[in-house]
């Protein structure tokens, strides 16, 4: 990973959000070396509702992991927002704490904490003060219809009702990028489409980029762009499905494994 | 704040989440508070019990001749105070001082006509009885008188044991044999007053009272051996020994710990064993509340990649499972303080009997002393070692790769 400049000198497109250049991945299973991910470049804008696909093993955990900063130990170049991530660990959780929100498959939602101080969270951490924190809580449990649930802890919610925690908690902090990891896989359909529409809803007035990785066609069916990828490369062709009228038909690709939006 | 808040909330919250396991912990760390508490309540009250025993048989303070203690009196009290009664006068103008009394040291034989044995005496004030309290025993008859009359037989005072070798009984009659000052024999007559205990059997057997001046003329002398300082506050003694070594440089001024061998030697053995039992406390208590947390550190792995995820540093989780480990140990010392309170009044109450210990013969009462002081100490140890397990057993799952720690099973 580079790691030498904070700033973006490359000649990134200057409306990405999210750049990735020849992003490599490699784990090691005693004396074997196994590529997870072969030179990735992948250019994404802001408020982009992007999924990422594939088959088990394709490398999406790993590119989600890499994007969400939650893994740095990977070769190439990734610039959020113009500024060049580096394996700092502070650094690392200092972006994920001001720039980046979490939506889990199992919703991960502290089981401590109520509804409410499980949004307020991210809040506490980026300091806050105490109006502003009530305002954005109470507007975005608001918002997913929570309120009157809001001190309830998760144990006292249902499935879809914690995912709609979670994807507040993801979104109260008004992130750049939110990273979802298969947020629908435990939903039922009804729930599931209820959960895609709320992202999409709140993604689009905070103007939040989500990056999902699913395998749930009612949510890729839904996203603007759809990146697969197959034995960690992005696959040829590298765009489809997407509804009239989104992005994914303005896409022009440049070569099979890079991806400029 | 409200971080600090929050934190403090979230640990009380994950401390009742596994309640059985909580209640376990803070168990071991009431059990461990509370036998510290008892076990060390109990090693200040014998302290205590012992250092006013000795201070009281002795004088807190003793001044004496420069070479008393150091060197042998070639002649009966070569080595005696002869200005004692204007040493006296002066002493007694220190509102710190309650007494300032004579003694004269000696023995010889004692006799009731049938049979003979050894005699070790004191020729005391009567007043120095009083001084004495509790620490001794009048068995039988009076203490010495304060008034005694000129045309009755000078009085005596046996202790039990050499009482019951010589049958003798208050108003018998004995007769006591020593050495004068110029080194001939003399004898006195003198009448039992009162037998008393010391609760040493070895000085039961050998000790007897008498009035200073029936020691004086016994020996044929005006001086005395040494003269015993009795204070108010056995704190001052320090304060007062440097004040006296100032005021009479000339003399030797003895603390009573200096020669309270036998509190020293009690005091040092249950140092010993205190310090080895509250060691032993010590290390259950940091490995019980060190698994209790490691188990939830393990349980709560994947909600530790969460809380990383979402920009918790590594620092401030390894905090929480502090707090945690703080709520523990707080909940632990207060209920133990209280326990250890509760047991100090019952103790109080309940007249429960020691039996004597090695070389005594008197039982004791089992009392504990609640230390305000030691409860803060006992307290503060058990946070820090609940803290510092809690530490040791959070730093390796907070520093666990956040991808390992979200897949955790």
């Amino acid at each position: 990973m580079n790691s030498s400049n904070s700033k973006s000198n490359s000649n990134l497109n200057p409306q990405s959000m999210l750049a990735l250049t020849a992003i490599q991945k490699s784990y090691h299973q005693g004396d074997e070396s196994i590529c997870a991910l072969k030179e990735i470049n992948l250019n994404i804008p802001r408020g982009q509702f992007v999924a990422l696909s594939g088959p088990s093993g394709s490398g999406k955990s790993t590119l989600l992991n890499i994007c969400g900063l939650l893994d740095q130990q990977y070769q190439g170049s990734y610039e959020l927002d113009g500024q060049r991530m580096t394996n700092n660990a502070t650094l690392c959780t200092q972006v994920r704490r001001e720039k980046l929100g979490f939506v889990f498959q199992h919703f991960n939602l502290v089981p401590v904490l109520t509804a409410y101080e499980n949004v307020e969270y991210p809040l506490i951490l980026n300091r806050f003060s105490s109006t502003d924190r009530k305002i954005k809580v109470s507007e975005i449990l608001e918002k997913i219809g929570l309120k009157d649930h809001q001190h309830r802890r998760p144990d006292r919610l249902s499935g879809g009702q914690q995912q709609r925690v979670a994807i507040a908690r993801a979104l109260v902090n008004s992130p750049l990028l939110v990273i979802a990891d298969e947020p629908t896989a435990n939903l039922d359909t009804r729930t599931a489409n209820q959960v895609i529409d709320l992202m999409q809803t709140l993604g689009q007035e905070h103007n939040t980029t989500f990056l999902i990785a699913t395998h749930d066609h009612r949510m890729s069916s839904r996203c603007d762009q759809i990146i697969e990828l197959q034995d960690g490369s992005l696959a040829s062709p590298l765009l489809h499905d997407a509804p009239q009228g989104s992005m994914v038909q303005e896409i022009l690709p440049h070569a099979s494994t890079e991806l400029r939006l | 704040m409200k971080w600090l808040q929050l934190a403090i909330s979230l640990a009380i919250r994950n401390v009742l989440r596994n309640r059985r396991r909580s209640f376990v912990t803070i168990l071991i760390a009431t059990v461990g508070t509370a036998g510290t508490l008892i076990s060390g309540g109990f090693g200040l009250y014998t302290y205590d019990s012992l250092r006013e025993m000795s201070a009281r048989e002795i004088g807190h303070l003793t001044l004496a001749h420069a070479d008393y203690f150091t060197q042998q009196e070639e002649t009966t009290l070569a080595l005696g105070l002869s200005n004692y009664h204007a040493m006296q006068q002066q002493l007694m103008t220190n509102p710190d001082i309650r007494a300032a009394l004579p003694r004269v040291q000696y023995s010889g034989l004692i006799s009731n006509d049938d049979k003979s044995t050894i005699f070790m005496a004191t020729g005391i004030d009567p007043e120095e009885l009083s001084m004495k309290g509790p620490f001794l025993t009048i068995t039988q008859g009076k203490p010495l008188s304060r008034n005694p009359s000129l045309e009755d037989d000078p009085q005596v005072m046996l202790g039990k044991d050499l009482a019951r070798h010589l049958n003798a009984q208050p108003g018998s009659l004995l007769t006591l044999l020593s050495t004068t000052t110029d080194g001939a024999m003399n004898a006195i007559d003198v009448q039992v007053r009162g037998i008393f205990s010391v609760g040493v059997p070895e000085i039961d057997k050998r000790m007897l009272y008498t009035h200073l001046e029936t020691a004086q003329t016994l020996l044929a002398t005006k001086k005395v051996s040494t003269l015993s300082v009795y204070l108010y506050d056995t704190e001052k003694t320090a304060q007062l020994e440097h004040a006296l070594k100032s005021q009479y440089p000339q003399l030797s001024i003895t603390p009573w710990w200096t020669r309270a061998f036998y509190y020293q030697g009690v005091k040092s053995l249950y140092d010993r064993i205190f310090s080895i039992l509250g060691g032993v406390i010590a290390v259950l208590v940091f490995f019980s509340v060190s698994n209790t947390l490691s188990m939830s550190v393990v349980e709560r792995t994947q909600e530790i990649g969460t809380l990383s995820a979402l920009g918790s540093y590594p620092s401030e989780i390894v905090f929480n499972f502090v707090l945690e480990a703080l709520v523990i140990a707080i909940s632990g010392a207060l209920i133990g303080s209280l326990i250890a309170g509760l047991c100090s009044i019952g103790l109080y109450f309940s007249d429960l009997q020691m039996p004597p210990p090695p070389g005594r013969s008197a039982s004791y009462p089992l009392y504990v002393y609640f230390s305000p002081q030691l409860a803060l100490v006992t307290s503060a140890l058990l946070i820090l070692i609940c803290c510092t397990a809690a530490w040791f057993a959070a730093r390796k799952g907070a520093n666990r790769p956040i991808v390992e720690a979200l897949t955790h099973v």
